[in-house]
């Protein structure tokens, strides 16, 4: 009998399959390793956080590699980092973490600045008390009902609780904000933050409204916004290339004010994309680790930085060198690679040594649990195209 | 035709026993995943049945999707409740809108079925206080036990999928062999011949687009307690042209087609883990290659390579 | 909210306008005489502005000599997509999709691959604002509304009037009568492929200093073209200037009258066009 065209077709696909079900090959050696997954955006659009994420965490990982691993009750491992691409997407983040728990069989994981890769993640990592140590700006990633999850970023609750007050200090006759923000997850809560803690530090809103994301003409927008008249405008929530468009078009239109961001920025593309006498006098929460008020924690960063990755140095990064070295010392601290133990004692720990000096985590009131960093923000000011550190606040975040 | 039955069954029998041979977590996601999509993209296939080319899959799978937390979650119903509603609420909505576009034909009903996908995205997005807006709704309950099986593992989640699809494949098969099928084909292939023999082109474009669009809200229902999360980046435009991709890839032509599409473009991405930043490119060849090598699809791949050219 | 004030609204109601013209004008060409919706014709004003970039910012190039050679390069780019990955499909309706839209997946990948995800930008030509009945205008934008002026007269002109352009409207509007009348249809096909790639490219290069160069530049591109052509008819040019024009106008009033609700105003219009009168304002059913 012939076998049917159809069940060699069948046979094939499961032969297919079953390729992919044998579970990767790995080979054992005498060292013990720990290892650790990672998700971010490493492709497509927000890669530039992601890489820069991995930039920093790189880092950590080879001085820690360096001194013969992370040392967990006597016994030394070395870290190994499994990084997977989220391509700021929450489908393919999902699919990712299914890998990463269910293939690799991990128990830490650093992850993502996108809010809904994490909160795809999340049904995943909490049952299974995998510790996630995560970015994004929004509210709901951290909740009581989510214990093991940890936030190693400031947001912009954070950030503008430091940048606010300064302002108000250095610029008291400053009275009216505006803002523009894209229509997207983060935009959105980004505004309520902004609106908040601007009103917080007796600001008022004169404008807020949202741009439709891949917009490059801003005019029309920008046009009703200086007709009200504000002091300075706060564009937190844009990416990068926008907001150094909207400075660009801003002066363009004869805006005279101050402009304001609590986001990092690269000083050289800003200024490049902008124009110089433009990106003048911007406010921004980077920090010019070659410049006054920088620890000696980050300068030494910045010398291993360089000599892993060279030339020129990514200012973005610095934030990210939080995830892996916490965690290290929370391991280290407990003695132990239980998840459930480590968990402890980061809740436990009062103060952490990190490389902008003591840091601590907060948050119960405004997130209900605490599990938020809280490091010093950093300000500084772009003078002729350059980033010139203007002052440094501790946040309180209750 | 019986050869063909033979390789359904395998299909079917291989599924049903697979998580006896292993219960792999990530192997079981990777097969509901593309369940889910199979389900959906049986719904392109019978709308593409009557010759409209549907550019807006992902918003009946949104629809679908949402309409099934809101009931869970705000209406405190019974996700076995809402899920069947949750498909037929798609297809009112897809009739809602359907039934003055019907009566548009080729390029212009792909774009309005485009236009109409981004307006039900921009809803969802500005309407926060119910909806969620951008950051979507989290902690969305998974479906409550069904004759005590607990949904805490993938293996109910898994058959459930695997339940829904097999009826839905029952449903497109029965419908392609009944008079019903007949008729689809007579419009997609001659529209004014159908109309001239009486045949009211109209109604059937309708039923096989309430249908197909009943599926993608049963598949975006089942998305969302399965993800425990909805977010209007599910179903994007970028949603809906895989949608399309599925179908072509794997064969408009055959009834497993939308199920060979789905399976190897969900299996695809995760071969290419290791060279991610190609995969867009990947799978833009992947498409091209299917359209200039096997316009039918991947199910005509058997012939082809026996020396039969099929033409699509 | 004075004189002034309506001034600024209705210039920048111009700009936007024109830089939609520009890139909706090649997508109607094709969809007019070619019947095929070229998804992939945002990617080509994208590698425009990125072959501008290259050519100015890597190898010193004067402006106005890039932009002219980026018009060149991309529609040698446009003959070779229609040739190897259209052509075969010329008369497949939905084969044609599918693949124009594997083509722009194609080439959108490939440049985010060659080029990475950071925005890029050119160092301005023009500087320096003026204004005009009070409106604020910068020279960059003066000189794109200009050069959008000569490019859509041009184009208009030689449509109307050269015997190629003639070959094209009767391709358009019965493929079969003209062949009878020895005019070759792959030819005119190519040379359309070849004119709206240049436009493409032209938009993509008067736009770059304007704003920034990243890869995802086409998504957003083509989706507006979309738009404006439905709005003024598939295949029309003065459709899509006058589609353009209105989608221009509708937004800058909307973003400055109405606020965040304008992102869902194109797609409304889209949806009323479509219901109420398919073939658009200026097209032919």
């Amino acid at each position: 009998m012939r076998i049917s065209k159809s069940f060699w077709r069948m046979i094939g696909l499961i032969l297919t399959f079953g390729i992919f079900c044998f579970p990767s090959l790995s080979f054992s050696s005498s060292e013990k390793v720990l290892k650790m997954g990672a998700i971010f955006p490493l492709s497509g659009r927000g890669a530039t956080w992601g890489l820069a994420a991995q930039k920093a965490i790189t880092v950590k990982q080879k001085e820690v590699n360096g001194r013969g691993g992370l040392n967990v009750g006597g016994e030394k491992y070395k870290i190994e980092i499994i990084w997977e691409d989220d391509k700021y997407n929450a489908a393919a983040g999902r699919m990712a973490a299914e890998k990463l728990v269910n293939r690799d069989k991990v128990k830490f994981i650093h992850g993502s600045q996108s809010s809904a890769v994490i909160l795809a993640v999340q049904p995943i990592t909490e049952p299974n008390k995998i510790l996630f140590l995560v970015n994004s700006y929004a509210k709901e990633v951290l909740t009581p009902d989510k214990p093991y999850t940890f936030r190693m970023v400031l947001t912009s609750n954070e950030i503008l609780q430091g940048m606010y007050p300064w302002m108000n200090k250095t610029y008291p006759s400053l009275k009216n904000v505006a803002f523009v923000e894209p229509n997207d997850a983060s935009g959105w809560s980004i505004e309520k933050d902004c609106k908040r803690i601007a009103e917080q530090n007796q600001f008022q809103v004169v404008f807020s409204q949202f741009y439709e994301r891949g917009t490059s003409d801003f005019y029309p927008l920008l046009n009703k916004l200086i007709v009200q008249k504000p002091d300075f405008i706060d564009f937190t929530g844009a990416p990068p290339g926008d907001q150094a468009l909207i400075v660009k078009q801003l002066r363009e239109l004869g805006y005279k004010g101050k402009t304001f961001s609590g986001t990092t920025l690269d000083p050289l593309e800003f200024c490049k994309i902008a124009g110089v006498q433009n990106a003048e006098g911007h406010i921004s929460n980077t920090h010019d680790l070659l410049g006054a008020y920088t620890t000696e924690g980050q300068k030494k960063y910045y010398d291993d930085y360089m000599a892993i990755h060279g030339k020129p140095f990514d200012p973005v990064t610095p934030k990210y060198h939080l995830y892996l070295d916490i965690l290290v010392q929370a391991i280290e601290k407990s003695g132990s690679l239980d998840p459930t133990q480590v968990k402890e004692t980061m809740e436990k720990m009062e103060e952490w040594h990190t490389i902008f000096g003591a840091a601590k985590f907060g948050g119960k009131e405004h997130y209900g649990i605490k599990r938020q960093i809280v490091t010093p923000v950093y300000i500084s000011e772009i003078v002729n195209g350059n980033l010139v550190n203007r002052g440094t606040m501790l946040p309180s975040l209750p | 035709m019986a050869k063909r039955r033979a390789g359904h069954f395998i299909v079917l029998l291989a599924a049903v026993v697979f998580p006896a041979v292993s219960q792999d977590p990530y192997l079981l996601n990777l097969l509901i995943m593309t369940g889910i999509w199979t389900t959906s993209v049986w719904g392109v296939r019978l709308i593409m049945s009557t010759g409209q080319l549907t550019l807006g899959h992902a918003a009946y799978m949104a629809v679908g999707a949402y309409a099934s937390t809101l009931l869970v979650m705000k209406a405190g119903l019974s996700f076995w409740l809402a899920f069947p509603l949750s498909g037929l609420i798609s297809a009112f909505v897809a009739l809602l809108i359907g039934y003055p576009t019907l009566r548009i034909k080729g390029v212009y009903f792909s774009i309005i079925t485009f236009a109409f996908a981004e307006i039900i995205r921009l809803i969802i997005v500005n309407w926060p206080s119910l909806l969620g807006g951008y950051g979507g709704i989290p902690n969305i309950p998974a479906p409550q036990p069904l004759f005590s099986i607990r949904f805490t593992s993938r293996i109910p989640f898994y058959y459930l999928i695997l339940a829904v699809s097999f009826i839905t494949y029952l449903v497109m098969v029965r419908m392609e062999k009944s008079r019903i099928g007949t008729i689809f084909s007579s419009i997609r292939e001659s529209d004014t011949l159908a109309e001239s023999i009486g045949i009211n082109i109209m109604k059937y474009k309708v039923i096989a687009f309430g249908i197909g669009c009943f599926f993608a809200g049963l598949s975006g229902s089942f998305y969302a307690h399965y993800f425990n999360f909805t977010s209007p980046e599910f179903f994007t435009i970028w949603q809906s042209i895989y949608c399309l991709i599925f179908v072509l890839v794997g064969g408009a032509g055959s009834a497993l087609g939308p199920f060979l599409g789905s399976f190897f473009l969900t299996l695809i991405p995760e071969f290419l883990r290791v060279a991610r930043e190609y995969e867009p490119v990947v799978y833009a060849i992947i498409l091209i290659l299917v359209m200039f090598l096997l316009p039918g699809g991947l199910i005509t791949l058997p012939a082809r390579l026996r020396g039969q050219k099929k033409t699509h | 909210m004075d004189f002034t004030f309506f001034v600024q609204v209705f210039v920048n109601g111009l700009m936007l306008g024109l830089t939609y013209v520009l890139i909706a004008s090649g997508f109607s060409l094709i969809y007019g005489i070619m019947r095929l919706l070229n998804f992939a014709h945002g990617e080509f004003y994208m590698l425009g502005a990125f072959a501008t970039y290259l050519l100015c910012e890597r190898l010193g190039v004067n402006y106005f000599a890039a932009m002219v050679l980026s018009m060149i390069i991309i529609a040698v780019l446009g003959i070779l997509v229609y040739r190897f990955f259209y052509r075969p499909f010329r008369d497949q309706h939905d084969p044609s999709l599918v693949i124009a839209l594997g083509i722009a997946m194609l080439i959108g990948g490939l440049a985010l691959l060659v080029f990475g995800e950071k925005d890029k930008s050119i160092s301005p030509v023009f500087s320096g604002v003026i204004k005009v009945l009070g409106a604020t205008l910068s020279m960059e934008r003066i000189v794109v509304i200009i050069m959008a002026v000569i490019l859509m007269a041009a184009l208009t002109f030689y449509i109307k009037f050269s015997k190629t352009g003639q070959a094209m409207r009767a391709v358009a509007q019965d493929r079969e009568a003209a062949a009878l009348q020895g005019i070759g249809v792959d030819s005119t096909f190519t040379l359309c492929m070849a004119i709206s790639s240049a436009l493409a490219g032209a938009a993509g290069a008067l736009l770059a200093p304007l704003f920034f160069v990243n890869p995802f530049l086409g998504m957003h591109a083509v989706l507006k073209a979309l738009v404006v052509v439905v709005i003024g008819g598939l295949g029309s040019i003065p459709g899509a200037i006058a589609g353009g024009l209105l989608l221009g106008f509708v937004e800058s009033f909307g973003n400055t009258f109405l606020g965040d609700i304008t992102e869902i105003l194109g797609f409304v219009m889209v949806m009323q066009v479509l219901l109420f009168r398919p073939q658009g304002l200026f097209g032919h059913g």
